[in-house]
C-alpha cells in the first residue's frame, strides 16, 4: 500500500512542484527587474567618496555618499569623512561620480553621534534619491548600494528585519552584505526610496543602516554650507549633548537587583544592554565562577584610534570549597588582575590612567578591594575612560567581584553611575 | 716557639687543637690515621702516617715549618696537590683527606669570626647527604609557604610535589654551574654547599615574595612594589652572589664584597631605571596593585565609601591635570592635530 502510494504521488506532486519552479523563476525575473530598475534611477545619484593623501596625491581611503533630493549636499558617514576632518592640512576629500569624473568638496556638517556627514555637492551631480516616508515591514526587500573594495558601483540585495534592540540609538538591522567601501551609501526600499544610510556590519549578512529619521534631524539643524571651524567644538558639543541624554536616560531607568550566588547585583537593562551569563565549574580548582556581564551596543567613532560612548558592567560570585584562603585570594588576584575598555585609543588620544585604590568598609561592614581608574581624553574637554573593579576579601572562601566600565563619560555622569552602582550590589 | 695544629674534621662542627713544643717539632710531629701519630685523624681518605711536620730551626724557635709527605694520600695546599715536602708559614691551611688541618704559631691570634663566616661554616659544614637532604626539606617546607602550602593543606600531594619540584630543579642546575667554576678554580666541585646557598636564597625568595604581597595589599599602592621588589632582589642578589663566590674562591678581603655588592644593586639599579622609563611612556592598561590576600593580611583601617569616593574626584583633578600638560607638551612639540581650534577645511582643494 505505501508503496502504491509514494508511486501514485510523483504525478501531482511534480505538478506542485513545477507550479512551485513557475512561481519562484517569475519572482525571480520579478526580482532582477526590480534590482536592476533601481539600480538604473539610483546610480546617477550615487558618488564615491575618496579621502585623498595630499602629499601622494592618492586615495588613502574610500567610501560612499549620495544626493539627496532637495538638499544640496552629498550625504555620507562621518567616520568616510574623519581622516579629513582631524587632518585636513594632510587629507582632502573627493567625490567620484558615476561617469567616472572627479570632483573635490569639503565638509558641511557632521552628526558624529549617528555617524553621519554632509558633504558639498559638485556641480554635475543633479540625480537624487528621496527619502521614504516611513520605515519598511520587517521583511520587505532592501537594496543598499555603494563602492565596496573600490570595485565599482554595486547594488545588493537583503532583507529590513527592524531597529536594533538594546541600544541607546535606533539603527536599522539590514540581512544583507555591506562591505568596506561601502560605508555612507544609500539603502533604499523597492520604490526607490532611502530608508537608511549603511554604516557597518557584522559579517555573515548582518549589517546595519542609519535611520532616516536622523540625516533628516541633521538636515534641519545643518550649518550653511561654509567651511566649519572649531570641529572639536563642535564634535565635542555633539558628544557632551549625546552623553547628557543617554546618563540621564540611564539614570531615570529603573535598575532592577537580581541574586548572584549569595550576592545581590545589578540585573540586566534589556533596553540598553545587551546581557550575557555563565557559570564555569573548574574541577581542578574547586572553584565555581558565575558571571553575568552586559555590555552597550553603542559605540561612537571619533577617528581610526578613538572610538567611545561604549557602557559594560559585570559582576563575577566565586566559591571554592577546597582552595584555603592564601591560595584562593591569590586566584582572585590573578583572575581579576586585568581591566579595559573594549576600545583601544593611543596615546595621541588619552592620557595614562590614574588609579585610586583602597580597601573600604561600606555601610553594611564589608570590607572590599576597590580600584578606580580613570584617563583624559586629550582632545575633548571633561571627556575620560573610567574603569572600576570591586572585589569583597570578606570571606576565605567567596567573594564577589564586580566591575564597569565607561568610555567617554564626563566626572559628573561617571561618578553618578559609580554612586548607583556601588547602590546595587550587597554581599551577605 | 710552640705550634698548634687545628684539626677540623669533614661534617663536625668545631675545631680539635693540638700544642707541639718545639722540642717536640724539632723530633717531628707525624698526623695520619694510624694510632701511633702525634695527630690520629678520623678519615678513610688519609694514609696511616702521611705527614710529617719538623722545625728547620728549632733552636730559635723562628722560621717556617718543614712538610715531610709520609703516606700516599692526597695533600693539598691552596687547592693544589702536594707531591713532594714543603716549607710553609704559620697560618697555613692543608687539606688532607676530607680534613682541614691549621698550622699557627701559637702566638698567632684567630681573627675574630664575622656572621657571614658563621653561615658559610655553617652551610659548607652540613656537606653528607644526609644533612643536605634535611636542609633541603627545610627549604621544601619554606617553599610550601606558596602556593604549595595550600595545596598540601587539602592534602593534594602530587600538585604540592610538582610546585615545589620546579624551583628544585632550577636550583640544582645552578649549583652544578657554581660547582663547575668552582671545581676549576679550586679543584674541588663543592657542589652541596653551592646547592644548599641556592636553596637557602630560594626560600628566601619565597619569604621575600611574601612580604613584598602582604606589603602592597596593606599599602594599596603599586608604587610599593616599584620600590620594595628590587629592594628585596638586591638583598638576594647579595647573599646568594657573596656565597656562590666565597665557596667557589675562599676567603676575601672586604673590597671583594663590596665589587660582589655593588655589581648586584647596579644590575637591580639598571631595571629599576628601564622600569621608570617604560612606566613614563603611554600604557593602555592601567597600573594598580593587583594584589589580594586574606583579609586578616590587612592590618590598616579600612576607608569608608565617602573617603574613597573623595579619593575617585581626586583621581579626575590628576587625570585633568595630566592632560593639560600633555597638551602644553604637545603645542611646544609643535603638534597641530592637538590644537583643539584647527580649521577642517583649511587648505583643500
Amino acid at each position: 500500500m505505501s508503496i502504491q502510494t509514494s508511486r501514485s504521488a510523483p504525478h501531482w506532486l511534480g505538478q506542485l512542484l513545477a507550479l512551485i519552479v513557475l512561481v519562484s523563476s517569475s519572482l525571480s525575473v520579478l526580482a532582477e527587474d526590480s534590482g536592476r530598475a533601481l539600480w538604473e534611477s539610483a546610480r546617477d545619484a550615487i558618488v564615491q567618496v575618496r579621502v585623498i593623501e595630499r602629499e601622494s596625491d592618492e586615495k588613502s581611503s574610500i567610501g560612499s555618499g549620495f544626493l539627496l533630493a532637495g538638499h544640496d549636499v552629498i550625504v555620507s558617514n562621518f567616520h568616510v569623512v574623519a581622516s579629513a576632518v582631524h587632518e585636513p592640512q594632510k587629507y582632502s576629500l573627493q567625490l567620484l561620480d558615476s561617469n567616472g569624473r572627479t570632483w573635490s568638496s569639503t565638509i558641511v556638517d557632521f552628526d558624529v553621534v549617528h555617524d553621519l556627514a554632509l558633504l558639498t555637492v559638485p556641480e554635475a551631480v543633479t540625480a537624487s534619491l528621496a527619502m521614504a516616508s516611513g520605515l519598511p515591514e520587517q521583511g520587505d526587500a532592501v537594496y543598499s548600494l555603494g563602492n565596496p573594495f573600490d570595485l565599482g558601483q554595486t547594488i545588493v540585495p537583503g532583507t529590513f528585519n527592524g531597529l536594533l534592540e538594546a541600544s541607546f540609538y535606533q539603527k536599522l538591522l539590514f540581512s544583507g552584505s555591506l562591505n568596506p567601501g561601502m560605508s555612507g551609501g544609500p539603502s533604499i526600499n523597492a520604490s526607490g526610496e532611502v530608508v537608511g544610510v549603511n554604516v557597518a556590519s557584522m559579517g555573515n549578512q548582518i549589517s546595519f543602516l542609519v535611520p532616516a529619521s536622523y540625516l533628516l534631524a541633521l538636515l534641519e539643524r545643518r550649518q550653511d554650507v561654509v567651511p566649519i571651524t572649531g570641529y572639536q567644538d563642535h564634535i565635542s558639543a555633539q558628544l557632551q549633548q549625546d552623553q547628557q541624554l543617554k546618563y540621564q536616560r540611564l539614570a531615570a531607568t529603573s535598575w532592577p537587583t537580581q541574586q548572584l550566588g549569595d550576592a545581590q547585583v545589578g540585573g540586566s537593562l534589556p533596553a540598553f544592554f545587551k546581557c550575557w551569563g555563565d557559570t564555569q565549574d573548574e574541577d581542578e580548582l574547586d572553584v565555581v565562577i558565575s558571571r553575568t556581564s552586559c555590555t552597550s551596543q553603542d559605540s561612537i567613532y571619533l577617528s581610526s584610534s578613538l572610538q567611545t560612548g561604549l557602557i559594560d558592567y559585570e559582576y563575577s560570585f566565586v566559591r571554592t570549597d577546597a582552595m584555603g584562603g592564601l591560595r584562593f585570594h591569590r586566584w582572585l588576584s590573578q583572575q581579576f588582575s586585568g581591566m579595559r575598555t573594549r576600545t583601544w585609543p593611543g596615546k595621541e588620544d588619552v592620557s595614562n590612567y590614574d588609579c585610586q585604590q583602597s580597601v573600604v568598609s561600606d555601610a553594611d561592614a564589608t570590607d572590599w578591594r576597590m580600584v578606580f581608574c580613570v584617563r583624559a581624553y586629550h582632545q575633548y574637554d571633561d571627556f575620560f575612560d573610567v574603569l572600576f573593579q570591586a572585589t569583597s576579601i570578606k570571606q576565605a572562601d567567596a567573594a564577589l567581584a564586580s566591575h564597569f566600565a565607561l568610555s567617554g563619560v564626563s566626572q559628573a555622569n561617571a561618578e553618578a553611575f559609580l554612586d548607583r552602582f556601588l547602590g546595587l550590589q550587597q554581599w551577605p | 716557639m710552640a705550634i698548634v695544629v687545628e684539626i677540623r674534621s669533614s661534617g663536625a662542627h668545631g675545631a680539635s687543637r693540638y700544642r707541639f713544643s718545639d722540642d717536640a717539632l724539632a723530633r717531628g710531629v707525624t698526623i695520619g690515621r694510624g694510632y701511633h701519630c702525634d695527630v690520629m685523624l678520623d678519615d678513610p681518605h688519609v694514609a696511616s702516617e702521611e705527614l710529617r711536620l719538623v722545625r728547620t730551626d728549632a733552636a730559635t724557635g723562628a722560621g717556617s715549618i718543614e712538610l715531610e709527605l709520609l703516606g700516599d694520600g692526597v695533600v693539598r695546599l691552596a687547592g693544589q696537590q702536594l707531591r713532594e715536602g714543603a716549607s710553609v708559614p704559620s697560618g697555613t691551611q692543608l687539606k688532607l683527606g676530607r680534613t682541614s688541618v691549621s698550622l699557627f704559631d701559637e702566638t698567632h691570634t684567630v681573627p675574630p669570626t664575622t656572621p657571614l663566616d658563621i653561615l658559610l661554616e655553617s652551610l659548607t659544614s652540613l656537606a653528607s647527604p644526609v644533612r643536605v637532604l634535611l636542609a633541603g626539606a627545610i627549604v621544601y617546607l619554606l617553599l610550601l609557604s606558596d602556593e604549595a602550602a595550600s595545596q598540601l593543606a587539602e592534602r593534594d600531594w602530587l600538585d604540592a610535589a610538582l610546585s615545589a619540584f620546579s624551583p628544585m630543579v632550577l636550583a640544582v642546575l645552578w649549583s652544578a654551574v657554581w660547582a663547575l667554576v668552582t671545581r676549576v678554580l679550586r679543584h674541588e666541585a663543592r657542589f652541596l654547599a653551592h646547592l644548599l646557598v641556592a636553596l637557602t636564597s630560594l626560600a628566601l625568595s619565597t619569604i621575600m615574595g611574601l612580604a613584598s604581597e602582604l606589603a602592597q595589599f596593606n599599602s594599596q599602592d603599586p608604587a610599593t612594589a616599584a620600590w620594595l621588589d628590587p629592594f628585596l632582589l638586591g638583598l638576594l642578589l647579595c647573599f646568594a652572589l657573596v656565597l656562590h663566590v666565597r665557596i667557589t674562591a675562599g676567603p676575601m678581603r672586604w673590597y671583594g664584597h663590596g665589587v660582589i655588592v655593588a655589581l648586584a644593586w647596579a644590575f637591580v639599579g639598571y631595571g629599576v631605571l628601564e622600569d621608570s622609563n617604560r612606566s613614563r611612556d603611554f600604557q593602555a592598561w592601567p597600573e594598580y596593585s593587583s594584589v589580594l590576600l586574606p583579609p586578616e593580611a590587612y592590618l590598616g583601617t579600612p576607608q569608608t565609601l565617602p573617603e574613597f569616593l573623595d579619593g575617585v574626584g581626586e583621581s579626575f583633578d590628576r587625570a585633568a591635570e595630566s592632560r593639560t600638560i600633555e597638551l602644553e607638551k604637545a603645542i611646544d612639540d609643535g603638534d597641530a592635530s592637538t590644537n583643539a581650534n584647527t580649521d577642517i577645511n583649511a587648505g583643500q582643494r
